[in-house]
């Protein structure tokens, strides 16, 4: 049972996360777009639990419906990079070695494209960002990670004996790449998507800490840490509870991810 | 002849469990002693122990001479002398234990400099020599092969040369011809007897292939759950078992006496594992 | 001669990546639905504006043109002009350059520097105390942002303490120790998150070549364990790291856009922020392609080292080849 504790402790906080975001659409303590210059950079109290920011607004409020954008940026940009990503890995992997190494070869021009880079050419072309440009940017730019880790795990199952037997008996490629490929390589993918969300995250954040993603008016935690820092010299505690909130965050999906591919590869397991 | 390596009372645990109850065992100069038994029973955890390379979670006590120096409690530096210079050992796997990023020749020149301090244009001249002596065909080019060029066999003899290029007192064999196709195996075998008789170098083999012992060594001693159940001349053992267990190691050995129709015979059809436990 | 031929082959390839990507950022900035003149001059502008910007950006010529154009100037160093001062791009970002090229370069020196020794420290102690707490610390360290290590270093070191400047930039040449006391906390932001990815590869890979048989040869011939590490292990183990060390290398590049904007240092990732801004679309376009080239030559340089260093893949390429 020790053996499991980066995944119950992932879970546990990743959880805590989604509730978070639940929470926020039926309650918050206040309004979390208030503007009330007279309580502005508050200590923590009974009425605002966490103190409010440099705009008067709560900071618990506006971290609950932080906690929102960081999910949905995160699930929709990995859903983005998996559902393209682990097709063309498929491919890659049921195709004839050379024919695969090239596919690879063209999905690998998009790590020539960073999620950052992608979001901030997406944000220039359209004029400013949004929260779609930053969800579009960074799920193009997890595209290769999740070719490639479908790529190596479809090509050891296709080289299995039950592949052989399903070809022998003359079933299709896409049945063969549903039926077994596909339930074969999940395991693999869910880490994937696992240490993916945790990437996507910190990407958002960059991305809204620069004005590049989603913009000011709704709140992000990256936002936030941008705000506080203009009051680093006279409040520097400012920013400590966005910048908790998304390391617990990736932590979150980075300890998931380690306890999936823990409890997944046995050889592992022994050497941890 | 006196003796050149001599284990007293050598115990060996891990964490809560011990994998050796204290073992005594004695090698001569030149001497060929053959360890057998199966996987678990605490030869290769000998082996280990006697070269310095058990991890460092091991507890160690008792006493290992070779040589008349004590290497129970030896610092890492002071094996490292001892190691590839008075004792060398042949493992179980030529196929991974070169590095695959260096080339074959270099490895073996690295052992002779290392103790010997040779200079370069000499320790190739030494390397070559070796190399065709342990019949490499065209150890030129061998020695500026990397391990991946070479066939299993050839990278056992590469190992063997490098094993036996300083001339150490002592050579560990683990297992070394288990993982060689058969026809090679023998080729091996037979190379290594001419080696270590052309060296004077006495021999701790360890294998669980009775067949394989008997053609290189002159005693052997059976290991069962990290404990000595019997030792002799090998022909003694071979003929006239004393322990069961050692029986029926002999019986399932020999497949030739097998009748046709009737089960195979099992260790436990001699010994229950209890009775004449020492 | 075929090693050669290998290299060869991986430059040739680069070239193609690089004319792909260009291809992609063109039409990414060009050909997306909207009209680049008017996203320039933004949502309150009069038609006859957008029309005079149209026609002194010639945005009225085929787009293929405008793309063998662009990729002409790129090629001689000049790509295009600021929409907005109508200054010579090559002039804007060359000096910016040098900035972005000290902080990441170092940054990824630091990182490797902090890595390799912890990371095969906590290799060698995984079974240990202090080994699970580093690696239990690079956890935490990897769930971090850049620019929050950034603000936090910036609190302690030049808020509270007030050793270092909080922002700003010197150059090399002006004052060499003012312009270190200004790259030491960014260069420090970066190489700590990247420094704790590492370890943790650097730890695997190591752990990898401790339980291999050749490592075991090396100790059972008489290498002391540091010494056969070296020899042994150093090789093998970079073979491993190597790939992600260089993706991380171009990771970093791009981290340093907005490490650059928590200190305020004037490289090319505040030079773009600007630029996007101030939708100054032909700068943006044209760091963009910058920072895509880099990534993509660092990425062939780290696939020639990984070929040089292991002989197996040679071997593969002398098969292929032949």
């Amino acid at each position: 049972m020790r053996r499991s504790h980066p995944l119950v402790v992932g879970a546990v906080l990743v959880g805590l996360i989604c509730i978070l975001a639940v929470v926020s659409f039926f309650w918050t303590p206040h309004d979390p777009g208030l503007v009330d210059a007279s309580i502005a950079l508050q200590p923590p109290s009974r009425t605002y639990p966490l103190g409010t920011d440099g705009f008067g607004q709560d900071i618990f409020s506006r971290i609950l419906v932080g906690a929102r954008i960081c999910m949905l940026v995160g699930v929709m940009a990995v859903t983005i990079g998996a559902l393209l990503g682990v097709p063309i890995g498929i491919l890659a992997g049921m195709s004839r070695r050379h024919v695969g190494r090239r596919i690879m070869r063209w999905a690998d021009i998009f790590y020539a494209f960073p999620a950052l880079l992608l979001a901030i050419l997406l944000a220039a072309a359209n004029g400013t960002g949004s929260t779609m440009t930053a969800m579009i940017a960074i799920g193009i730019s997890s595209i290769p990670a999740f070719a490639r880790v479908a790529n190596t795990a479809s090509r050891s199952v296709m080289s299995r004996d039950f592949v052989a037997a399903a070809r022998s008996s003359g079933i299709g490629w896409t049945a063969i790449a549903w039926r077994h490929v596909l339930p074969n390589i999940l395991p693999v993918v869910l880490v994937q998507v696992s240490s993916a969300l945790g990437r996507a995250i910190l990407a958002e954040a960059a991305l809204s800490y620069l004005g590049v993603g989603t913009q000011p008016t709704t709140p992000t935690w990256g936002r936030m840490l941008y705000d506080a820092q203009k009051f680093v010299y006279d409040h520097p505690a400012q920013i400590a509870v966005p910048a908790v909130f998304i390391a617990i965050t990736v932590l979150g999906f980075n300890l998931l991810g380690d306890g999936l591919r823990e409890a997944l590869d046995p050889r592992l397991r022994q050497e941890a | 002849m006196g003796a050149l390596l001599r284990i007293r009372d050598l115990r060996i645990g891990f964490g809560r469990a011990e994998a050796l109850h204290g073992i005594d065992l004695t090698v001569g100069e030149g001497a060929r002693v053959g360890i057998i038994g199966e996987s678990g029973s605490g030869k290769s955890v000998t082996a280990l122990a006697t070269m310095g390379l058990l991890p460092d979670t091991a507890r160690v006590s008792g006493s290992i001479e070779l040589g008349g120096r004590q290497l129970v409690g030896l610092s890492d530096t002071g094996f490292a002398r001892l190691r590839g210079d008075v004792v060398s050992m042949i493992f179980q796997e030529p196929m991974t234990a070169l590095d695959p990023t260096m080339r074959v020749g270099r490895q073996v020149a690295e052992v002779l400099r290392l103790h010997q301090g040779a200079p370069a244009g000499r320790a190739r001249e030494r390397v070559i020599e070796m190399l065709s002596q342990v019949g490499l065909p065209d150890p030129e080019r061998i020695s500026m092969s990397f391990p991946h060029q070479l066939s299993g066999g050839q990278r056992q003899r590469a190992l063997i040369a490098m094993a036996l290029i300083n001339q150490p007192e002592l050579v560990i064999c683990d297992e070394p011809t288990t993982a060689l196709d058969v026809t090679v195996q023998a080729r091996v075998l037979r190379l290594l007897d001419e080696q270590l008789d052309a060296a004077g170098a006495a021999c701790l083999f360890i294998s669980h292939d009775l067949a394989v012992v008997s053609q290189v060594c002159d005693e052997v001693l059976v290991m069962y759950r990290g404990t000595i159940v019997e030792s002799g001349p090998i022909a003694q053992v071979l003929e006239n078992p004393q322990h069961p267990y050692t029986a029926g190691l002999i019986a399932t050995a020999r497949i030739d006496q097998i009748e046709p129709g009737r089960p195979l015979p099992v260790i436990e059809n001699f010994w229950d594992g209890k009775e004449g436990r020492p | 001669m075929r090693a050669l031929g290998a290299i060869a082959r991986q430059l040739l390839s680069l070239a193609g990546s690089l004319l792909i990507a260009s291809f992609i950022v063109f039409a990414l900035i060009n050909a997306l639905p909207g009209d680049v003149a008017a996203t320039i001059l933004g949502p309150n502008s009069d038609p006859a504006s957008i029309a005079a910007l149209r026609e002194r950006m010639g945005l009225d010529r085929p787009l293929l043109l405008r793309y063998v154009e662009w990729l002409g100037g790129l090629l001689t160093g000049q790509p295009g002009s600021s929409a907005l001062s109508g200054a010579p791009i090559g002039s804007i970002i060359g000096p910016k350059l040098a900035v972005t090229a000290w902080l990441a370069t170092l940054s990824m020196l630091m990182g490797v520097v902090l890595a390799v020794p912890t990371g095969l420290y906590s290799a060698v102690r995984r079974k240990r105390a202090d080994g699970v707490i580093i690696s239990g610390l690079t956890q935490v360290a990897m769930a971090v942002p850049h620019f929050l290590v950034g603000l936090v270093l910036m609190i302690v070191f030049a808020v509270t303490l007030r050793w270092l400047p909080a922002n700003g930039y010197t150059p090399l040449t002006s004052n060499p120790l003012q312009w270190l006391r200004h790259l030491v906390l960014p260069v420090a932001a970066i190489a700590v998150v990247e420094a704790a990815m590492l370890i943790r590869y650097v730890r695997s890979a190591f752990i990898d070549v401790l339980n291999e048989d050749y490592f075991r040869t090396a100790r059972a011939v008489g290498w002391r364990f540091v010494p056969a590490v070296i020899r042994h292990g150093l090789r093998n183990a970079s073979l491993e790291v190597i790939t992600v060390a260089g993706l991380q290398l171009a990771s970093l590049f791009v981290g340093s856009i907005v490490v650059e904007n928590v200190f305020l240092l004037p490289g090319l990732g505040s030079q773009l922020l600007t630029a996007v801004n101030q939708r100054d679309l032909p700068v943006v376009q044209a760091i963009v392609m910058i920072f895509v080239a880099i990534v993509l030559v660092i990425n062939t340089v780290v696939d020639i080292c990984y070929h040089l260093l292991d002989p197996r893949v040679r071997a593969q390429d002398e098969e292929t080849s032949s």
